[in-house]
């Protein structure tokens, strides 16, 4: 199940960590680092996006399960429902 | 008097069109104030001096082209030292002329006759906005278009589009690194060392300290790289400074240029300032910094002028190995490819093990093999205690 919102929200923060993207064309399922061409420090940037307009810390141990916009979408649904 | 020359903003730049004033004669200056704003293949840069004085004259006006080296405006000192682009020995005479009309890049429409007086910052704004800036009235000083016109043209926000990609030209960037590469390949005979090192403790120390720190303050594998080269450099000083005039001038200061990709194309590689003076955070925080400014073009002039040495690293994901070439008039570039699993032999044992090729191209008018090897041994050596950089 994708959160289109939550996908939405995470477009935007992508749009700020890298303004002269075309965010709004990235498919829900490309991988961000090997087909969009984020690098390392994008991605850090991006993470660190989320915990500020989200308030969901992930864990660097867990990048690996937040490849895409859909399954970063997944993966901090996943972890609100555990946090209540 | 001082004479505030066109900076020479790196190797592969022969002119820039003064696309700002932020001073007018008569105003007081003080150093590392920014002056002026100019334009160069590589985008627009901001332009400082570092001597305080009072602006007296400028002498090539907004929107003009001028050579480097050509006196920009007059400045009288009060009190040592040297504006930007001093050091830059004057070329032909200045003979400034007309430029195309605009800082920004307009999307495609009817041609505009006379120059658009706009500033900087509302043009940027124009830029986020997506407004097309030659179809607005000004009412600004000489009808120049401010923040304010722009905003008052701009869509309402439930009607906005995308802000547009502020950024560079591909082609004039590919230009400006041709020029430089091919003047590189001519001029300098390069030497080539690569080694393989173990990243292995680097990458553990690195995980288990991101671990215990919040988000905003972790780290990346491109900062120890970064780290251990400029530490390495201190211990080996004949591969950091230029090649000037048929002789090496070594630099005491450590300003590693850093190797940035544009996407849609193009590389930079502005300074990190004594990069082996800072600890890894600010280390990290001065990366973050030079990223982002890199990729919005809000660099300064003067980042483009003082590396002594570049690094590149490819990252994770690229190739596994880079022989790069240098950036005259520099010695050396040091690069990184890739960490990967890969086997290697540890305390006489085979081990898979996560293994960096780290390279040096070095110039062998300053320097022997012998010497870069010795670099390229002591990165080695700083990235087996991560802990000490």
């Amino acid at each position: 199940m994708t959160d289109t919102r939550l996908i939405g929200r995470l477009r935007q923060i992508l749009s700020d960590v890298a303004p002269e993207l075309d965010v709004a064309a990235i498919p829900d399922e490309a991988d961000l680092r090997n087909d969009i061409g984020i690098d390392s420090m994008d991605f850090l940037n991006f993470v660190i996006g989320i915990s500020k307009q989200l308030s969901v810390a992930i864990p660097e141990a867990d990048y690996g399960k937040i490849t895409t916009l859909a399954k970063c979408a997944d993966y901090i649904g996943r972890s609100k429902t555990v946090a209540g | 008097m001082i004479d505030f020359r066109m900076p020479s903003l790196g190797a592969d730049m022969e002119k820039g069109t003064v696309v700002e004033w932020l001073k007018k004669p008569g105003d007081a200056i003080a150093r590392g104030d920014v002056v002026a704003v100019v334009e160069t293949q590589k985008g627009a840069f901001e332009i400082e001096v570092f001597d305080a004085g009072v602006l007296r004259e400028i002498l090539v006006a907004v929107g003009n082209q001028a050579p480097v080296g050509a006196v920009l405006a007059r400045i009288e000192s009060i009190g040592a030292g040297v504006p930007v682009g001093a050091e830059v020995p004057p070329p032909a005479p200045p003979s400034p002329t007309r430029a195309p009309p605009v800082a920004l890049k307009p999307p495609p429409a009817a041609p505009s006759g006379e120059r658009l007086r706009i500033s900087p910052a509302a043009a940027r704004r124009a830029l986020e906005l997506g407004v097309d800036a030659r179809g607005l009235r000004g009412t600004g000083p000489q009808g120049a278009i401010t923040i304010a016109d722009v905003e008052g043209a701009a869509p309402k926000p439930s009607e906005a589009p995308t802000p547009p990609r502020r950024g560079f030209d591909p082609s004039a960037m590919r230009q400006a690194i041709a020029a430089a590469m091919a003047r590189s390949k001519r001029e300098i005979p390069h030497y080539y060392l690569s080694l393989p090192i173990d990243m292995a403790r680097s990458l553990e120390w690195m995980s288990a300290e991101n671990a215990r720190r919040d988000v905003e303050h972790r780290l990346l594998p491109a900062v120890l790289l970064l780290k251990a080269s400029a530490l390495a450099l201190r211990q080996v000083p004949q591969l950091n400074g230029f090649w000037i005039d048929g002789a090496p001038r070594l630099s005491q200061a450590i300003h590693v240029g850093w190797a940035i990709s544009l996407r849609g194309g193009g590389l930079m590689a502005p300074a990190i300032r004594d990069a082996d003076r800072l600890s890894l955070d600010q280390a990290m925080a001065a990366l973050r910094d030079l990223v982002t400014r890199a990729r919005t073009a809000r660099l300064r002039g003067s980042e483009m002028m003082d590396p002594t040495v570049t690094v590149t690293s490819l990252g994770e994901r690229g190739a596994e190995s880079v022989l790069g070439v240098i950036y005259p008039p520099q010695l050396a570039i040091v690069g990184f490819g890739a960490a990967r699993p890969s086997p290697a032999v540890v305390e006489g044992r085979f081990a898979v093990r996560p293994l960096v090729h780290a390279t040096l191209s070095g110039d062998h008018r300053a320097s022997d093999g012998e010497t870069g090897g010795r670099l390229l041994a002591a990165i080695d050596r700083l990235l087996q205690t991560p802990e000490a950089l």
